[in-house]
């Protein structure tokens, strides 16, 4: 919890605590700047309520000579303010206020938790918007959904008349909990100019009024006109209002053309925050695809990457989503296509690119792989993944080109020592260019790699382990290595083979873990390994 | 079907729809703590989409009262009457 203190430089003469969502920003700084009996000699700490836990400011509690609190609902506020109340002084001031929010404008408004993540140069969605959501989530056409929102008249969804009117029923019943009333200058203030940016956010003009009406409660003077020119501490962004609920209630601050700030300090119309919010079920649906994908869960990753294609067509993102799962589920020409079709629509994305790669290397194509790996390397810079340097190196190296690959697989250890395959990549070529004691500190570096990860990572390759193979019988490490590569393709005799070489030279604890996985699964006249 | 589940089956329908939770199950004692998105915002787009789907006009007392989803429910039944 963060507790936000002014102090003047004189003795301070009280203690003021507003206790506030928000609107205790622009509160704390008319109290500072604007309210004569406050400016001087007072302390000023502000306390945001939409922290749960107030325990920290209990201490602060019996020193408190005014509180501000504002209540959130017309029942809340005995059970969030008692325990504050209980620990004031007896003489201490109270003003309870209720919170400021005026919703007609945005019918269809709801905090959206499940937008989609902010994408550079596009809003943020601190609200989403139910009638576009409910048709988003059904996967129809995203420029369908955006024209039939655009023509909608509200007017003939929702009775807007009637929920000014319940607003109002609601908001005076909060008035009637708290000390001051505020329903009457929200409503003036409405009706006079733009005094909501969204359904929470008011201008510094409404605060000030309703801050007004709290020093008059405690006896106070009005504050200095200034008050009312400051800078809307909370016009962070717009929430933008539909055109039809524009002409409903006859706004005259906002036009269908009107350009609405976003958060960041961009504007854009009514249209394009709809078609970015539409985007952004979109990207969610993309990224939870992609983390289907990595759970193997490729069923339902399929079915969202359908619906993305519905509602955004073949976007980069849907072609990459496709590339992706086909590379994972083993469709790699397939794969490859799909990753072309994405570098086609933007050349300067790199993960186009990368799914290129992977696929092409998997396929056998090592000169598709060195090519699309280098644009990826070269676009991505310093993001480079280390497996793009890798499946490269590896590619130069089938292609009999280890004095190409050997440096690449150096860089990959150096972004990434841990990683198992590039160290075993890096001894074969080295194997490759006659140079066996490095390539034999490589492979120990592999051996202490766990036998599970090396036998999910590792590739079975065929001129690998022939070139291995010569130092089988002598480096229990190629052997070691040997018995992983043939867990890894299922042949469970000839890794128990190999693993059985290597245990006759030491035994190590991966070796144990592997030599125990294979006798799990030996057949009952095979020679253990461990015996 | 008895009224009192008829009811609580259309408000089911109207809260997931409204709260956009297609999961959402109702009890009685269920508060706006209870459901998500169920904040100041929606409290009064949910008063509107009642009155509009079961035709009834919401007092300001009912507003007043309104705490649960039964309350909702007993308004409801109170205003089909």
């Amino acid at each position: 919890m963060t507790v936000y203190i002014h102090q003047d430089i004189a003795e301070p003469r009280g203690e003021l605590l507003i206790f506030a969502t928000c609107h205790g920003w622009p509160i704390r700084r008319g109290l500072v700047q604007f309210a004569p009996d406050f400016i001087d000699h007072w302390r000023i700490h502000y306390v945001e309520s939409f922290h749960e836990a107030i325990d920290e400011i209990l201490p602060l509690l019996p020193r408190i000579d005014i509180l501000l609190a504002q209540i959130e609902t017309a029942g809340d506020a005995p059970a969030r303010l008692g325990r504050i109340r209980s620990l004031l002084r007896p003489d201490a001031r109270v003003v309870l206020f209720p919170a400021i929010g005026y919703t007609p404008h945005w019918p269809q408004a709801f905090r959206d938790w499940n937008a989609g993540p902010a994408q550079p140069g596009k809003p943020w969605f601190v609200f989403g918007d139910r009638w576009v959501a409910r048709r988003a989530r059904r996967a129809q056409a995203g420029s369908e959904i955006l024209s039939q929102y655009c023509a909608l008249d509200m007017a003939s969804e929702i009775d807007l008349d009637r929920l000014h009117d319940l607003w109002r029923i609601d908001a005076i019943n909060k008035d009637r909990v708290c000390d001051i009333a505020i329903t009457d200058i929200v409503e003036a203030e409405v009706r006079a100019g733009q005094a909501f940016f969204s359904p929470y956010h008011c201008s510094n003009r409404v605060v000030m009024r309703i801050l007004d009406r709290m020093l008059a409660a405690l006896g106070k003077q009005a504050l200095l006109p200034g008050a009312f020119q400051t800078e809307d501490i909370l016009k962070d962004f717009e929430l933008p209002i539909h055109p039809s609920v524009i002409r409903h209630f006859g706004l005259t601050h906002v036009t269908p053309t009107h350009r609405y700030l976003t958060m960041g300090g961009g504007a854009v119309t009514f249209e394009a925050f709809y078609r970015a919010y539409i985007e952004s079920f979109t990207v969610a649906d993309l990224a939870a695809a992609t983390s289907l994908m990595q759970a193997a869960r490729f069923e339902e990753a399929q079915k969202l990457l359908a619906m993305a294609e519905t509602r955004s067509g073949k976007s980069v993102g849907v072609h990459l989503g496709y590339a992706e799962i086909r590379t994972l589920t083993g469709c790699y020409d397939a794969a490859v296509n799909d990753a072309e079709a994405a570098i086609a629509l933007d050349r300067t994305d790199a993960r186009g690119y990368y799914w290129a790669c992977h696929a092409s290397f998997y396929k056998g194509d090592y000169l598709a792989t060195i090519n699309f790996g280098n644009a990826c390397l070269v676009l991505a810079r310093d993001e480079t993944p280390h497996d793009i340097l890798v499946w490269v190196a590896d590619a130069q190296s089938r292609l009999g080109l280890p004095d190409l690959a050997i440096p690449a697989y150096r860089r990959a250890l150096v972004k990434w020592p841990e990683s198992p395959n590039a160290a075993l990549g890096l001894a074969i070529a080295l194997l490759r260019t006659g140079d066996q004691a490095e390539a034999q500190i490589w492979l120990s570096v592999v051996e202490h790699k766990s036998p599970q990860r090396l036998q999910l990572v590792s590739e079975f390759n065929e001129d690998d382990v022939a070139l291995l193979k010569p130092f089988a019988a002598t480096w229990p490490l190629a052997s070691y290595v040997l018995g992983a590569k043939a867990i890894a393709r299922g042949d469970i005799l000839t890794a128990m083979s190999f693993l059985r070489t290597a245990r006759h030279f030491y035994l190590s604890r991966h070796l144990v873990g592997m030599a125990e996985f294979c006798e799990a699964k030996m057949p009952c006249h095979a020679q253990p390994v461990l015996a | 079907m008895r009224p009192a589940d008829a009811v609580y089956q259309e408000l089911t329908e109207l809260f997931r729809d409204l709260f956009m939770d297609d999961d959402l199950v109702l009890r009685p004692d269920m508060t706006a703590d209870d459901i998500k998105n169920w904040d100041s915002i929606n409290h009064i787009n949910l008063l509107v989409a009642v009155e509009s789907r079961f035709g009834i006009r919401i007092s300001t007392m009912g507003v007043e009262k309104l705490k649960c989803v039964g309350d909702l429910a007993d308004l409801i039944t109170a205003g089909r009457v």
